[in-house]
């Protein structure tokens, strides 16, 4: 994390790279553990052989297979933790909103899958988008937004996320099955981007300025 | 699974987890040391299976889609309160674990789990519950005599 700002993280801040960071290593956590099963399962196998005990090697072959497929979907956890490690600045500056979305859709997946809500992110969105904001608070509204609207999403629902821009203005929706409007983010979080939230039956609509106003520059 | 398997078994075991790998590697091992195992990748199939089976010991993940593990932990033990519950995570924690006892769980341990630990665990709990099933049957015995006055 750069602390060039003013060197020091604010409290909601920390408490967001806590609940980013809990969430990946938990999820390689998991992927660890079945990689542990599959591995010990293997040597296993390989004992009983070596002990003159017949197996199939085309289970063996399928669960080796198994072990490199995790070990890729581990390794993808862990890069896109890396990524988040090195845009969580807390300086100013011209980010890249479109990346840093994609980011944020991956790493909340866990936390939607957990209600069993799919996250569904429209691929019709502008290629590159620069936003003057500090990319943590940028990502810390994106979090925060799916997390409302996640909260109101019915269980085993799909959640939609478009992402657009309209001249100076970022638009992203989320729209999906709900059991009511969700609970706008905090205004003092919104504010930091001089971000708008209009929340609905089923929808959720987030607006951020590119060139945000001078009151929203100087941050918390 | 036949009866006389279970019956021949170390102990029968349900493993409750979402990661359906994870139930299939983990089942195979336990197997291999001749425990007969049962599956369920939700807490309503665990709930389910319990409702209709006699397991000696379930291992159950805390974190799952849907019901999670407390919650699968707390409705199974109001429905059978002698069942034999170990919790498995992924981060174990002091927290966690209390809650875990508290509510009832035989024990909680963290993934990956050490498969002679587990077993280990899982023979204690195969004792418990026969134990509480003798007991259970001693005082079933007990009021008999006591309500035809012999």
């Amino acid at each position: 994390m750069n602390l060039g700002r003013d060197c020091s993280a604010t409290g909601r801040e920390l408490d967001f790279v806590g609940r980013v960071t809990a969430s990946a290593t938990h999820e390689i956590k998991n992927e660890l553990a079945v990689i542990n099963e599959q591995s010990r399962l293997v040597l296993e196998f390989l004992e009983m052989a070596a002990s003159g005990k017949e197996i199939s090697l085309e289970r063996l072959h399928g669960l080796i297979s198994r072990v490199v497929a995790r070990v890729g979907q581990a390794d993808a956890v862990v890069k896109r933790l890396n990524v988040f490690a090195h845009s969580t600045e807390l300086e100013r500056t011209a980010c890249e909103a479109v990346s840093l979305l994609e980011l944020m859709v991956q790493m909340f997946g866990r936390m939607a899958g957990l209600k069993r809500v799919s996250l569904e992110l429209s691929q019709e969105h502008p290629a590159a988008v620069e936003l003057t904001a500090t990319p943590l608070q940028y990502e810390q509204v994106l979090w925060s937004c799916m997390s409302a609207a996640l909260a109101a999403a019915q269980p085993s629902s799909i959640l939609r996320l478009h992402l657009e821009r309209d001249d100076e203005i970022l638009r992203l929706s989320l729209k999906g099955e709900m059991t009511g409007p969700p609970q706008a983010p905090p205004a003092e979080l919104l504010d930091l981007l001089g971000a708008s939230v209009l929340a609905g039956p089923g929808s959720l609509n987030l607006e951020i300025p590119l060139n945000p106003p001078p009151e929203a520059k100087e941050g918390a | 699974m036949e009866d006389k398997e279970k019956v021949m078994a170390e102990a029968f075991v349900l493993i409750v987890d979402d990661e359906k790998e994870f139930l299939e590697s983990i089942s195979a091992r336990l197997e291999n040391r001749g425990f007969a195992v049962d599956t369920a990748n939700s807490g309503d199939q665990a709930l389910e299976k319990i409702h209709g089976a006699l397991y000696d010991a379930i291992v159950l993940d805390l974190m799952m889609p849907g019901l999670d593990g407390m919650a699968t932990l707390k409705l199974a033990l109001q429905r059978k309160p002698d069942l034999q519950i170990i919790l498995l995570t992924g981060h174990a924690s002091v927290q966690h674990g209390v809650e875990a006892i508290r509510q009832g769980a035989l024990d909680f341990m963290e993934k990956p789990a050490d498969l002679d630990a587990l077993v280990t665990k899982i023979r204690e709990g195969k004792d418990r519950r026969m134990e509480l099933d003798a007991q259970s049957r001693e005082e079933a015995v007990r009021a008999a005599l006591k309500k035809y006055g012999w």
